[in-house]
């Protein structure tokens, strides 16, 4: 895991003044310069392995699935794409994009509203693709909503607010 | 200061900044994780309109005489009538109306609105024809189907002069949500 990397990347950085210490006190103050210095390269190493991260203009989105014909129902997608980035971009292995709706949870999406509200909710899939090469890529959201789900649904506006997360 | 004294002070250093520099170094790693968890948030938006429509999509009226099912006496001082349904389907809470074809205006009941049935092999009458809702629907998916009733009317004055004939008309019937 990326913590335990960075630590023992500070130990290895202090292990060279430790065998100054039994030389004199002066390299004991080189020790301690060391050592603060070990502690900024610590810092250092917790912004430059930041891993992945959405870039800035793409920690907010928004996906309309506009007008939708609840006599027709045909299924609906609508999709929208996120600049992200991971440095290395070896992280990309090993990235988990994850998801949670603020009406459905974690598995599933939900659309809430209409007028008489309308208790199932409109549900709708979640699919994330991350496409692209190095560090900077585009992450693309997909969203699906089937016409079974909405054929029966009061009419009204509906919404819902997803959070996307990516770890480490 | 002797020799003995500075090494047990830099064992004792040596001590505290190991013990340091891993708290440190974990308090980065904290650091490191805390970091990779960014987050976006996507706001997601859908519109439903309201709807009604039909789900039959015909239906025969016959008009007559209820002591001559199937035909219209011509004798017969009273209206010819007949009534027949077709099934719609609404949201839950959202109320029809209806349009007959070339009527131009939508009501809920909708009518009366005359039509010429066409005599075979000749002449013609008048009919008026009426359409009424269910009631507001309860949904678009199966199982939530209503009737709408269409009712016809061939007053004597009509038919009394009328050929011997058979007389038909197609009409369309339209439906929407009220706004």
């Amino acid at each position: 895991m990326r913590p335990l990397f960075v630590v023992h990347a500070v130990l290895g950085v202090i292990s060279i003044p430790m065998k100054m210490l039994r030389t004199s006190l002066a390299a004991s103050r080189m020790t301690v310069s060391a050592g603060v210095l070990a502690v900024a390269l610590a810092c250092a190493t917790g912004t430059t392995f930041a891993a992945c991260e959405f870039r800035a203009g793409s920690t907010t989105g928004l996906v309309a699935f506009g007008v939708l014909d609840p006599v027709t129902a045909p299924n609906v997608t609508s999709a929208i794409q996120l600049d992200v980035r991971c440095s290395p971009p070896g992280d990309y292995a090993i990235a988990q994009w994850t998801w949670v709706s603020a009406n459905g949870g974690a598995s599933i999406g939900r659309l809430a509203g209409g007028t008489p509200p309308y208790a199932p909710g409109i549900n709708y899939s979640v699919g994330i693709a991350v496409a692209g090469g190095g560090a900077n890529r585009t992450l693309t959201l997909t969203l699906q909503i089937a016409g079974t789900s909405y054929t029966n649904a009061s009419a009204g506006s509906y919404a819902d607010v997803l959070t996307l997360m990516v770890t480490p | 200061m002797n020799g003995r004294g500075l090494e047990i002070n830099m064992k004792l250093i040596k001590k505290i900044l190991v013990a340091g520099l891993v708290l440190v170094g974990l308090m980065a790693g904290q650091a490191v994780y805390a970091q990779a968890q960014q987050s976006a948030v996507v706001t997601v938006n859908a519109v439903i309109p309201k709807a009604c429509r039909f789900y039959a999509p015909t239906a025969t009226l016959t008009i007559e005489h209820l002591a001559t099912p199937g035909f219209i006496d011509p004798a017969d001082t009273g209206n010819a009538s007949g009534t027949t349904t077709i099934a719609y389907r609404c949201q839950s809470g959202v109320s029809p109306e209806f349009d007959i074809e070339s009527s131009g205006s939508w009501g809920d009941p909708k009518g009366p609105v005359t039509v010429t049935l066409a005599g075979t092999p000749s002449g013609s009458m008048d009919a008026q024809l009426t359409v009424t809702g269910g009631g507001a629907g309860t949904g678009l998916g199966a199982g939530n189907n209503i009737d709408a009733t269409i009712s016809g009317v061939i007053i004597p004055a009509e038919f009394s002069v009328a050929p011997v004939g058979s007389y038909t008309v197609d009409v369309n019937i339209q439906i929407q949500a009220i706004p």
